[in-house]
């Protein structure tokens, strides 16, 4: 075997936007360009997606691994903060919670915060979770700060993360890219041609007579999975039993207040709207399902609901919800949404291309490809988007709402058996488990179990070794320490401003 | 209401066991008013093929964290029970000729460091496949390694940038002298023990009315003693050690049929060596380890035949005399024991745990976890309040629990398997009689580490990252490709080499073992 093991020497990825340009970002950071080869082939007559513009506190991971400097990037984004999800009539008309990014209070004795809460709070003697939550009462009072080295304060937690405009940001992605060698072209692939000997892709012929060969194919290119589902014929596994919107329609408009650190999602009849604040518009849409709801009525619907005139004309967008039956097959890796869909309710678009990004680099493949390698490539893929589909599914199977047809469906419909087993654990005694390739964690399944009006029937027996009055005054004491730290918070127009204030167009 | 009698049930082969459960759970629920009992059972000849006594215990740094904790220093661990550094297992094949060995280090701390993202590992394979020389005995590659190989020890190192903070260890000690003084730690905190030669559990539907349990409440019973003159306790909870799977075991793990394990003791040997090799027989393998000053093999066979037993005797006789200058007469037969790799589907029924299937041969393997303790922490995370029989939360809770040790066990199994069926085959994996002992889990990791180097994750599996590669490389499994990004890393011959002097200046600087365990003897 030589000293490069036959290598990988040619990759092209398919298709730019937030799912390309993120790829080639990333293999260009890694990968020295004078050993492989990345072209990317993109076409500005096909649009992008860029719904991903909300994310979850990983996305950082994502950032430093390229070496991004992170006021830099909310600046040239125009990015704003984000410290959790509000949802807003979604266990009820007139109910609204949080999903916060940071844990509840501090746990005690080694018993998780919650169970000395839930004593009380069962007993009408404590205050709703979001009181011991300092993101929560940061994002409604519109404060931001990044985590402070103040020992024993919450203040030294703050988990974060971002609303950006996801195009500026494969903007400037193609850039980095580009200077580390990697080769834009523009064009449309006019036919795929396939090894006869394994079907494996050999190379793309593109609407100008340009042949692009390659030994791995990366499919960015949305939802129709060009190479993975078109040429491949990988087949996709449809959730849609679970998850019925297939529809969205997306709009921006200029903010009329202060804006807030976080996302906000409002259930409507069926489905639900998006708010999510940039620094210079907001971005708003609208998650439907067809079945329940024409294109027309969800546009009445958005705009009806938006603060301000539209800036922008009505995008709209369809897809089936579910995964394709493998992420990789044969030489070609499915990244982003050709790879499978989600509805964005808890933004984990990017999170997914992100994590496959990281997976391939884990199974960067020689030019032999190893079957063994893809199996369990996709296997962990599949894994990682069940347990995130189970977590949304959650949202609309806890909903006490029966006044549409569409959450009286939502709220009888079977689950997946993991799902209906979290949920009974936490009912019978406030226990949440979380596997550990798990994406979300403990608080974000007692967020919203809590938050849709789950209410287990008892708290951790542990618990009852604490006097009550001991856990009351302890309570207390948390609420207030939040309350205090709270108030030392700028405002988040304050912190952008000081910091990363973008500059106007 | 929460727990307040848990109760530790054991026998006299697997007292051990249960000291140690009982001791984890005393560290473990310290902040609880919740009173701990170790009740022991004289275990009857019937039931010795599942005698679980071994000479040696190998006490894992889980252990040795909580024995701290509790009073029982890691200096009068080794002072009081012969005690003696793990540093990993050196795994050795003997050749045709009898004499010439091929030997791999399973080190208990991280090869190298990795490099620009890169584990080190695949800096060795592109080092192999370019033709440059590498230690295929991999001591060179730890500093634990080149410690065991030169018989010193240092402590690690709290400053994560020196070298000495790579130092991974057990102890190994004398299995009886721990036992004496675990007991002796339980009787100081407060832990009762019980014995008795006819000790029953009698399930809370089982029990009479002459109990007057009506007055206790809704609780389990231990009796101890005959019928006539027995002493009844009330408890809430049980974990039995006990080897009585019988009734819950539903699968073995790995279809294991090991059987007849011998285990002898040397005098005469009185280096002060860490040793621990394992040795590669026709039917099964060997183990030598050093506990203090005395050298202990371990048989493990397939089959109890005599045949076996002789022809395995001879070879391990031959090692020997190849090895050491020992009176290999000198050899005494301790005891016959009936191992088997077992799953248990459910662990944790009504309100009892079995630890049983758990521990049933882990004991004595470097399993770099402690089992019981594991198996602890998953309960904890169920904590449950009283039992009742009509409660619905208990069958929730053990359900999830049972799920996920399930689990847990399966992968702990594949490390054992991986650690014990190379060396039980002649032939290459997949194709022997055993290829049927292979997990699909272990084959499916085997696989994907021989192909490309790469960690195969799982639910529950509390082995490091670093110990399944160490395990693998030590059993000759090696990746057959590397990480492409080790390309990026400029000039690896010359990273490894630097490393490989850094390592051996630094282990150099280290006293030598019995300096170090002759000051902890000295130490009041």
């Amino acid at each position: 075997m030589n000293s490069s093991q036959n290598n990988i020497q040619n990759v092209v990825i398919l298709g730019g936007g937030s799912a390309g340009w993120m790829t080639a970002a990333a293999l260009s950071k890694v990968f020295n360009s004078d050993k492989c080869n990345i072209t990317l082939i993109e076409s500005e007559s096909v649009g992008t997606v860029s719904v991903g513009e909300a994310t979850i506190p990983q996305i950082s991971l994502f950032n430093t691994l390229l070496g991004i400097d992170e006021n830099k990037f909310v600046k040239f984004t125009k990015g704003t903060f984000k410290l959790g999800i509000e949802f807003a009539n979604w266990k009820k008309k007139g109910h609204s919670y949080m999903h916060p990014f940071g844990t509840y209070g501090t746990n005690m004795d080694a018993i998780q915060f919650h169970h000395y809460w839930l004593k009380m709070y069962l007993q009408d003697k404590a205050p709703d979770l979001s009181a011991y939550s300092l993101l929560c009462n940061a994002a409604y009072k519109g404060k931001f700060n990044r985590s402070q080295a103040i020992k024993n304060s919450p203040l030294s937690n703050i988990a974060y993360a971002f609303h950006f405009d996801a195009t500026l940001y494969a903007k400037y992605l193609r850039s980095f890219s580009e200077e580390r060698g990697v080769t834009r072209i523009e064009g449309k692939v006019k036919d795929v041609f396939t090894r006869s000997s394994n079907g494996f892709i050999d190379s793309l012929l593109l609407e100008d007579g340009q042949r692009i060969e390659g030994d791995l194919f990366i499919d960015c290119s949305g939802f129709k999975g060009l190479l993975i589902e078109q040429t491949l014929k990988t087949g996709f596994e449809d959730w849609s039993e679970w998850l019925p919107c297939d529809r969205a329609v997306a709009m921006q408009c200029m903010p009329k207040d202060e804006v807030k650190p976080y996302t906000k999602s409002t259930a409507q009849d069926a489905g639900w709207t998006w708010r999510i604040p940039l620094q210079h518009r907001i971005g708003n849409g609208y998650v439907y399902p067809s079945q329940y709801v024409s294109d027309e009525e969800a546009l009445e619907t958005l705009r009806g609901q938006m603060e301000s005139e539209p800036i922008t004309e009505p995008n709209f967008l369809r897809w089936q919800t579910g995964r394709r039956n493998k992420m990789w097959n044969k030489n070609v890796v499915a990244i982003g949404l050709s790879a499978g869909f989600i509805e964005p309710l808890e933004s984990t678009g990017l999170h997914l291309i992100q994590t496959a990004i990281s997976r391939l680099m884990g199974f960067f493949p020689h030019r032999g490809f190893n079957q063994i390698d893809i199996d369990h490539f996709n296997e962990q893929s599949k894994l990682e988007m069940e347990q995130i589909r189970d977590f949304i599914i959650l949202h609309y199977k806890l909903t006490e709402r029966e006044d549409t047809p569409f959450w009286e469906y939502c709220k009888n419909m079977p689950v997946p058996k993991n799902l209906e087993d979290k949920m009974a654990l936490y009912e019978s005694n406030g226990r949440i488990f979380r596997y550990e390739t798990e994406l979300f964690d403990e608080t974000s399944w007692l967020a919203v179990m809590h938050g849709q009006g789950l209410r287990p029937e008892g708290y951790h027996p542990i618990v009852d070794n604490l006097p009550e009055e001991e856990v009351s005054r302890r309570l207390q004491h948390i609420q207030s320490v939040i309350d205090k730290s709270v108030d030392t918070l700028p405002t988040q127009d304050e912190f952008i401003a000081k910091f990363c204030a973008a500059t106007p167009d | 209401m929460s727990l307040q009698n848990i109760a530790i049930v054991t026998d006299t082969h697997t007292a051990l066991n249960g000291l140690i459960t009982a001791l984890t759970l005393q560290d473990k629920l310290a902040s609880l008013d919740c009173a701990l009992s170790v009740y022991i059972e004289q275990a009857p000849e019937s039931k010795s093929e599942y005698k679980n006594q071994h000479y040696w215990y190998l006490v894992e740094q889980d252990l040795i964290r909580i024995f701290k904790t509790l009073g029982l220093s890691e200096d009068a661990l080794v002072k009081h029970c012969d005690g003696n550094i793990h540093f990993g297992e050196m795994h050795k094949t003997v050749q045709a000729d009898k004499v010439n060995l091929t030997q791999k280090f399973n080190s208990r701390a991280p090869l190298g460091v990795s490099i620009s993202g890169v584990e080190f590992h695949h800096l060795l394979v592109q080092s192999q496949q370019k033709e440059q020389t590498i230690d295929e005995s991999l001591v060179s590659y730890s500093l634990v390694g080149q410690l065991y190989a030169q018989n010193r020890f240092m402590p690690p190192s709290h400053d994560k940038r020196s070298i000495a903070s790579s130092v991974e260890y057990g102890i190994v000690v004398n299995a009886k002298k721990l036992q004496e003084q675990l007991t002796y730690l339980c009787d100081k905190l407060g832990i009762s023990t019980h014995q008795s030669t006819d000790l029953k559990l009698i399930k809370q539907s089982e029990v009479t009315p002459t109990y007057s349990e009506q007055a206790l409440g809704k609780v389990n019973f231990i009796a101890l003693g005959s019928d006539g003159s027995a002493e009844h306790f009330p408890v809430d909870f049980v974990f039995d050690t006990r080897f009585n799977m019988a009734d819950s075991t539903k699968d073995k793990l790995s279809q294991l049929t090991w059987t007849g394990e011998i285990e002898c003791k040397i005098k005469g040997q009185e280096s002060d060596g860490c040793q621990h090799d394992i040795i590669k027989l026709n039917n099964g393998l060997a183990q030598l380890i050093q506990v203090n000053k005395q050298l202990t093999i371990e048989l493990t066979l397939r089959g109890t035949e005599q045949k076996i037993k002789d022809a395995s005797l001879a070879e391990i006789n031959t090692y020997l005399a190849n090895t050491y200058s020992l009176n290999t007469e000198s050899m005494r037969w301790q005891s016959t024991t009936k191992t088997q790799n077992m799953q248990c589907e459910r662990l944790w029924s009504t309100n009892t745990i079995d630890l049983a299937s758990v521990t049933a041969t882990l004991n004595y393997l470097p399993m770099r976890r402690t089992a019981i303790s594991d198996i602890i922490d998953l309960w904890l995370q169920f904590y449950p309040a009283k039992f009742e029989e009509a409660s619905e939360t208990y069958p929730i809770l053990s359900a999830t629990f049972n799920q996920l040790a399930l689990k847990y066990q399966r992968n702990l199994g594949d490390f054992e398997s991986l650690l014990l069926l190379p060396h039980a085959e002649n032939t290459s994996k997949g194709d022997g009689e055993y290829s049927k002992c292979y997990s699909p889990s272990l084959l499916a990791r085997i696989n994907l580490f021989e192909h490309t180097g790469t960690d195969y994750l799982t639910e529950q599996d509390c082995i490091a990252p670093h110990a399944w590669r160490n395990l693998a490389l030590a059993m000759s499994y090696w990746p057959k490709n590397y990480d492409p990004v080790t390309n990026n890393i400029p000039n690896v011959p010359n990273i490894i080499s630097n490393m490989v002097q850094q390592i051996k200046a630094a282990s150099k600087q280290a006293p030598s073992l019995s300096q170090f365990l002759s000051s902890v003897a000295k130490a009041s």
